[in-house]
C-alpha cells in the first residue's frame, strides 16, 4: 500500500532522514518507533506530502506522492502532531468543511454519524472545538482523518498528552480502525506500539535501525535469559553465592543501598536457573526480595539494535 | 476552492473583524456621503470612492493579515497542505472571500447613489466607474497583504507589515507635491494607486489601470503560490 525507497531528508547540513525505505501492506498497522527527533514526523510529512524528500521516493496506492499528489493525498487521512482544528468553528462545522475540502462523495449524513459513533464524538458535535477538551480535539482529529473514508490513515502520537484512560480508549480506537484501514502511527512508547501495532519501525537519529513483526522484535529485545536479583546481604557474599550456582553464567553489581545489593544475572536457558539461584541464596540465609526480567528502556534497545548492525 | 472561500468567509464573521471592517467602512464612506450631500451635486459623487481610498489602504490589513498567519498558528495548514486540493485553487479561495467582504462593501455605497437619485439624477456611468475602479484598487492590495500574510505565523507582524506598505503607497502620492523634478514625479505618478485610481474618478475605464491593478493582484496570488510552494521544499 505504502512504498518508502531511499528516503532522505535534509535541512542544510542537517540530516533529519538517510536513506530510510519500507513498505506498509494493505490492512497492516505499523509503528514508528523512536525518540524525539528521530525522524518520525519528518517520514510522515513526507509521506502525506506536506514535505518534499531530498531524494528517495514515496508512493501510496502506486500514486507517486510528487509525481500524481492528488491522487495520491485522497488515499490518505492524516493527523499531524498537533491536530490541524479550527478554534472558532463547531465540531459539525469543521467535518462539513473537511468533507468539502477532499471532495468526499459518500451520503453527508450517514457519513458523518458513523464517524462521529465510532471515535466518539456524537455528544459534542454541536459544540465550539475551542471549548473542547484536549481528548475531545484529538477525537476530532482522528474524526477529520476518517473523512471521505481514505484507505490510509497516518496518525504522529495519536496518544500524546491523553490521560491514562483516554489513552486506553483511543488505542482500542486504532485497532478497531486497523480492521479496514492501512494504519501508520508514531509514538516513543515501546509498549504502546506493541500494543498496537502489526509491525514495528524503529528509528533512531533519522536511520531506519529496525523494521519487524512486533513479536519477533520484542522477542529480540527481552532476553528471557537476563534477569535482576535484589537480596538483603554484603554485594561480595551475595556475588560469590551466585557465582557458585552452576545455571548462573555471569553476574554483574549494578547497585548496592540500604544493606541490599542488585545484580544482573545471565542465566542459562534450563527451567531450574531461578530455583536454583533461590535455594543457593535460601542456604546461605541471604533473603531475595526481588527477581524479575531484565526490562529494556527505549535506550538501551537503540543501543542494542545499533550494536547489532 | 469553494470549501476554502466559503470557510473563510464565514471565519471572518466568526471573529469582530468582519463586523469591525464593515463598520469603519461604512461610517467613512457615510461621512463622505454627508458632504457630498451637503455640496448636492452629482459631479461630486465620485468624492466618496476617492476619498475612501487612503482608508481602505489602512484598513485592508485587517483582513488580510490573518489569511495565512492563522493557518499556521493553528497548524491547519497541514490539513489544507496534504488534502487533495492544490495550492492555487487554495490561494484563490482566500483571496476571493477576502475581496468579496470589501467588494460587499463597496457595493453597499450604491445604496447613497439610490438616496442621491431622490434629490438629483445621479451619473450612473460614473457610479459605476468608480466602483469598478474601487474593487480592483482592493483587489490589488488584498494580493500584496495575503502574500506579506503567507510569510509569518503572526498576524501582528503580518498587519503590521502590511499596514507599513499601505503607509509607503499614501506618502507616495505627496512627493510630487514636494518636488519638481519631472522624472520622480512622473514615476510615483505611474506606481501610486491613488493616481492610478484617479481615471475611474472621472468615470473613464482606463485600460492602464485595469491591467495595472489585475496584474498586481495575480502576481502576488503568484507569489503567494510560491512561499507556500518553497516551505514544502525547504
Amino acid at each position: 500500500m505504502i512504498k518508502v525507497k531511499h528516503l532522505t531528508k535534509k535541512y542544510g547540513a542537517n540530516v533529519a532522514l538517510d536513506d530510510v525505505s519500507f513498505s506498509v501492506k494493505a490492512g497492516e498497522i505499523a509503528g514508528f518507533l523512536g525518540p524525539n527527533g528521530a525522524g518520525k514526523t519528518t517520514t510522515m510529512n513526507i509521506i502525506t506530502g506536506y514535505l518534499s524528500s531530498t531524494s528517495g521516493t514515496v508512493t501510496v496506492d502506486g500514486y507517486d506522492i510528487l509525481e500524481q499528489p492528488t491522487e495520491a493525498k485522497k488515499r490518505i487521512g492524516y493527523l499531524p502532531e498537533v491536530p490541524p482544528l479550527y478554534p472558532d468553528m463547531t465540531v459539525d462545522e469543521y467535518l462539513r468543511f473537511i468533507y468539502e475540502l477532499k471532495r468526499a462523495t459518500q451520503k453527508k449524513e450517514a457519513h458523518f454519524n458513523e464517524i462521529c459513533e465510532l471515535t466518539g464524538i456524537s455528544a459534542v458535535r454541536g459544540r465550539l472545538i475551542k471549548n473542547l477538551s484536549k481528548g475531545y480535539r484529538q477525537r476530532v482529529g482522528i474524526a477529520q482523518t476518517l473523512v471521505g473514508n481514505p484507505p490510509v490513515l497516518i496518525l504522529d502520537e495519536p496518544t500524546v498528552g491523553l490521560d491514562p484512560k483516554q489513552i486506553i480508549e483511543v488505542r482500542s480506537l486504532i485497532r478497531k480502525l486497523g480492521k479496514k484501514h492501512t494504519v501508520i502511527l508514531s509514538s516513543h512508547i515501546l509498549s504502546e506500539v506493541q500494543a498496537i501495532c502489526d509491525r514495528i519501525i524503529v528509528l533512531n537519529n533519522g536511520k531506519l535501525v529496525a523494521d519487524s513483526t512486533s513479536q519477533s522484535l520484542s522477542d529480540r529485545l527481552t532476553d528471557g535469559n537476563s534477569i535482576i536479583v535484589r537480596a538483603v546481604g554484603k554485594a561480595a557474599d551475595i556475588q560469590a553465592v551466585l557465582n557458585s550456582v552452576k545455571t548462573v553464567k555471569r553476574c554483574e553489581k549494578l547497585s548496592e543501598k540500604d544493606g541490599a545489593a542488585e545484580f544482573s544475572v545471565t542465566i542459562s536457558s534450563a527451567e531450574s536457573a531461578r530455583q536454583d539461584i533461590f535455594y543457593a541464596m535460601a542456604a546461605k540465609k541471604l533473603p531475595i526480595i526481588e527477581m524479575r526480567q531484565r526490562e529494556y528502556s527505549l535506550e538501551d534497545i537503540f543501543l542494542s539494535l545499533v550494536d547489532k548492525k | 476552492m469553494k470549501a476554502i472561500y466559503k470557510r473563510e468567509l464565514s471565519a471572518c464573521f466568526r471573529s469582530p473583524i468582519g463586523y469591525l471592517f464593515c463598520a469603519i467602512y461604512l461610517f467613512f464612506s457615510g461621512m463622505y456621503f454627508n458632504s457630498v450631500l451637503s455640496v448636492g451635486q452629482s459631479s461630486e459623487f465620485p468624492q466618496i470612492y476617492y476619498g475612501m481610498l487612503n482608508i481602505v489602504l489602512l484598513m485592508l490589513p485587517l483582513l488580510t493579515m490573518r489569511l495565512f498567519s492563522e493557518e499556521r498558528k493553528y497548524k491547519t495548514d497541514q490539513i489544507l497542505l496534504t488534502s487533495p486540493l492544490n495550492i492555487t485553487p487554495l490561494v484563490l479561495g482566500k483571496f476571493f472571500s477576502a475581496l468579496t467582504i470589501y467588494a460587499g462593501c463597496t457595493l453597499f455605497t450604491l445604496i447613497y447613489a439610490i438616496v442621491f437619485s431622490f434629490f438629483t439624477s445621479p451619473s450612473w456611468p460614473l457610479i459605476t466607474g468608480n466602483i469598478l475602479g474601487a474593487i480592483l484598487f482592493g483587489a490589488a492590495f488584498i494580493g500584496i497583504g495575503m502574500f506579506i500574510s503567507s510569510m509569518t505565523e503572526s498576524q501582528f507582524v503580518a498587519g503590521m507589515g502590511s499596514f507599513s506598505i499601505a503607509t509607503i503607497f499614501i506618502i507616495l502620492d505627496v512627493i510630487p507635491l514636494i518636488t519638481s523634478n519631472e522624472f520622480i514625479v512622473s514615476l510615483v505618478g505611474n506606481i501610486s494607486f491613488v493616481g492610478r485610481y484617479k481615471p475611474f474618478t472621472k468615470g473613464i475605464l482606463d485600460m492602464s489601470s485595469i491591467v495595472f491593478f489585475a496584474s498586481i493582484a495575480a502576481s502576488f496570488i503568484f507569489l503567494t503560490v510560491r512561499v507556500l510552494e518553497k516551505r514544502r521544499w525547504s
